[in-house]
């Protein structure tokens, strides 16, 4: 398109110009390396993320982090490297998202125990007062 | 260099500044990540808890924004929008924990008012157990008082502690000679016996007429008898109830000193009153 807006340059360079294109083209705009940094981080957080906790609290979450791992280094395996950093990266944040929940659940869990016991208190109190 | 050389590298190079990567127009999955975001920026719970993974969130989505291909977008929307649930879960958390923080305040708040109340019980339990002691001691004292009233209000009535109980003796002054009816003088007497007997609820009296020897034996029974009962009128009259008053006559039987004299007989003739419990 920025071709067609310069027609001088079109008129004169088209063969080099059609030659860029296919080079790009070829080069591709994102000649994807093996996404070592991100596999590593997705194994990471899955490894700190799988527990008895998420297993519990974030089943769905959890397996999918996993899944997904698995799938990205197939992925790696095939050199699909692309394919394979997305993988990488969904799986983290999934992971990561596993962990989060199942954290969150636990600290809510411990409020509502606290505030059961503080019930308790008050109920205890109540009837020493009435004594 | 060749021209042909320069147009090639002019092209390429102008071919990496156009095309670049391409901006490729934003997929659905990428607009509903940005509308999450959009909502997630206006909890005041997130933007407190979780700066970071908003901020996180949001670097994916920049990142989805300027993607290469429909695929990258795509998943740098999903991993944003997971961010996005990241940072949710994490604001949750700690306000959670802010709210135990809370909690355990408040807890340590009502574990002092229950120990308070506790120690309120327990002075209470002792200062009952105290005025226990103090009531029982004061009962002691009070029936202490009590006795020595009764000991002073006998000595009033000149009562003799004897082996039949105490005993109060009207002097036969009390009486017109060979009569019956008790004299004004006697009713003093009459009625502070009344009065102790209204105090003492549970004591019950005994009066008992004596007499000298002058005259029937038949005549000082008799005589004896009647006197007796003018006591017990007496008593009666002035509050105490009969029942309480049991009358006996013993004539000349029961004298306490020699009758040969005018003194001796003087005290020879009188009434008794033996106080029982």
């Amino acid at each position: 398109m920025m071709i067609d807006q310069n027609p001088r340059l079109w008129h004169t360079h088209t063969l080099p110009i059609f030659s860029a294109l296919v080079f790009t083209a070829l080069i591709g705009c994102s000649s994807t390396p093996e996404p070592v940094a991100e596999m590593a981080a997705a194994k990471t957080s899955l490894v700190s993320a799988e527990n008895e906790e998420t297993t519990r609290h974030a089943p769905v979450a959890i397996d999918r982090a996993k899944q997904k791992l698995k799938r990205a280094e197939t992925a790696i395996a095939k050199e699909e490297y692309e394919e394979a950093k997305r993988l990488a990266e969904e799986a983290q944040a999934d992971a990561e998202l596993a962990q989060a929940i199942a954290a969150k659940t636990e600290a809510e869990k411990a409020v509502k125990e606290l505030e059961n016991s503080i019930q308790v208190l008050r109920e205890e109190i109540m009837r020493a007062r009435s004594r | 260099m060749s021209r042909t050389m320069i147009n090639l590298f002019t092209a390429t190079a102008l071919a990496l500044l156009f095309t670049a990567c391409g901006t490729l127009q934003k997929n659905q999955a990428l607009l509903d990540a940005e509308q999450s975001y959009a909502d997630a920026k206006q909890k005041e719970q997130l933007l407190r808890y979780a700066p970071t993974e908003l901020e996180r969130a949001n670097q994916a989505l920049t990142r989805a924004a300027t993607a290469k291909s429909e695929e990258d977008m795509t998943s740098l929307a999903y991993v944003g929008k997971t961010r996005i649930e990241i940072a949710k879960s994490v604001a949750a958390r700690k306000a959670a924990s802010a709210r135990l923080t809370e909690l355990g305040e408040i807890k340590d708040k009502e574990r002092l008012k229950a120990r308070e109340i506790e120690i309120q019980l327990e002075q209470q339990a002792k200062s009952e157990a105290l005025r226990e002691k103090e009531a029982a001691l004061m009962e002691r004292e009070n029936a202490l008082a009590k006795a020595e009233a009764l000991r002073k209000e006998l000595e009033d009535l000149q009562a003799l502690k004897t082996e039949r109980g105490i005993v109060l003796t009207l002097g036969d002054v009390l009486f017109s000679t060979g009569k019956t009816e008790l004299l004004p003088g006697a009713m003093t007497t009459i009625d502070k016996l009344a009065s102790f007997l209204a105090e003492y609820p549970d004591k019950t009296v005994l009066v008992e007429g004596h007499t000298d020897n002058v005259g029937t034996d038949e005549y000082n029974q008799n005589l004896s008898e009647r006197r007796a009962i003018s006591v017990k009128n007496a008593l009666m009259q002035a509050g105490v109830d009969g029942s309480r008053i049991d009358t006996m006559g013993l004539g000349e039987t029961q004298p306490i000193t020699d009758n040969s004299t005018s003194a001796g007989r003087l005290k020879n003739r009188r009434v008794e009153i033996v106080i029982r419990d």
